[in-house]
């Protein structure tokens, strides 16, 4: 499967973040583009920089069968946001099946505990997520949703 | 020295982001009051604001510098708060060294860069810049600490009691 994996690409330690769950993917098989990486090839130190590239990233998305998105921040990240935005239109203009994954670890938006679950997100994210797709609390449950074509 | 290790804790990898500074400074042979490391964040779903006041504020007592942790699009309010008691208290406590702050947050860095806008609020930046300084990694700041520490040994005020 086509996947976009998107999240905070702003620190090191969230690229971090990202760059180890694309890791996972490709070894399951998966093509993966991370938007910080550049490419559909990780990169030598994929968590070094942000080669975030607009022209890569929107092809990337036309290509996509799934948009794996982590949702943190106080409120979603704006370049996460605006991903959602533009795979969501493609989602509903095309004929292909594609779907949307989100992530949301986030403890002031879900709580401790994810008590509050994806309730708090803001509406335009939370339905442009859920008419394709699923909201998880962590990539684990995520990536069990990938590998059963569930979510 | 004593080191209150202030930031947001929101995700796993701000957590994991601490956890290795803190593995750091404590190789450096600091002691650290860690917010996430304590009894009423490991039991988070029952936390209550009071209780979590209560203890980190003792923390931030207890400390003679804080470490600031600045990232995300604004710096967290709980970390602004924490500076903001830490620096007052400094005011009258020789022992209280300042605050250091850590930023690799690209974003704050950008609006610094276009030298339009703040790249960090301006009382919270100058809160910090009127005692320590801001780094943008870990490096910088165990160096800044090991010229506290000598200072505040000359002085005869480094306590031995630990407490993180």
């Amino acid at each position: 499967m086509k996947i976009v994996l998107t999240g905070i690409s702003a620190t090191p330690y969230a690229r971090e973040y990202i760059s180890n769950a694309a890791v996972t993917l490709r070894r399951s098989g998966h093509d993966v583009f991370v938007p910080h990486e550049g490419g559909w090839q990780p990169p030598d130190n994929p968590t070094e920089s942000n080669r975030f590239d607009f022209e890569a990233t929107y092809h990337a998305l036309h290509n996509a069968d799934l948009l794996v998105a982590v949702l943190d921040g106080y409120t979603v990240d704006d370049s996460v946001a605006a991903q959602i935005g533009a795979f969501h239109a493609l989602a509903r203009q095309g004929s292909r099946s594609r779907r949307i994954i989100g992530i949301l670890h986030d403890t002031r938006v879900a709580g401790w505990d994810w008590t509050g679950g994806d309730k708090a997100l803001a509406p335009q994210i939370r339905q442009s997520i859920l008419e394709f797709g699923s909201i998880y609390p962590n990539f684990n449950q995520a990536m069990a949703a990938i590998e059963t074509g569930e979510g | 020295m004593r080191l209150y290790i202030a930031g947001p804790l929101f995700t796993p990898y701000h957590r994991a982001y601490h956890a290795e500074n803190v593995r750091r400074l404590r190789e450096a042979g600091h002691d650290c009051f860690v917010p996430q490391e304590q009894e009423h964040n490991a039991r988070q779903s029952k936390s209550v604001p009071e209780q979590v006041f209560q203890v980190d504020l003792a923390g931030v007592r207890w400390a003679n510098a804080l470490i600031a942790l600045l990232d995300d699009p604004d710096v967290s309010s709980g970390t602004s708060c924490e500076m903001g008691i830490f620096y007052e208290m400094a005011q009258h406590d020789p022992t209280k060294k300042g605050i250091l702050g850590l930023l690799t947050d690209e974003r704050p860095r950008k609006r610094n860069a276009s030298q339009v806008g703040e790249s960090l609020n301006f009382f919270t930046l100058g809160c910090l810049e009127k005692t320590g300084r801001v780094y943008d990694s870990i490096d910088g700041v165990l160096e800044h600490l090991a010229r506290w520490q000598q200072e505040l040994e000359s002085d005869g005020l480094l306590k031995a009691e630990s407490g993180g």
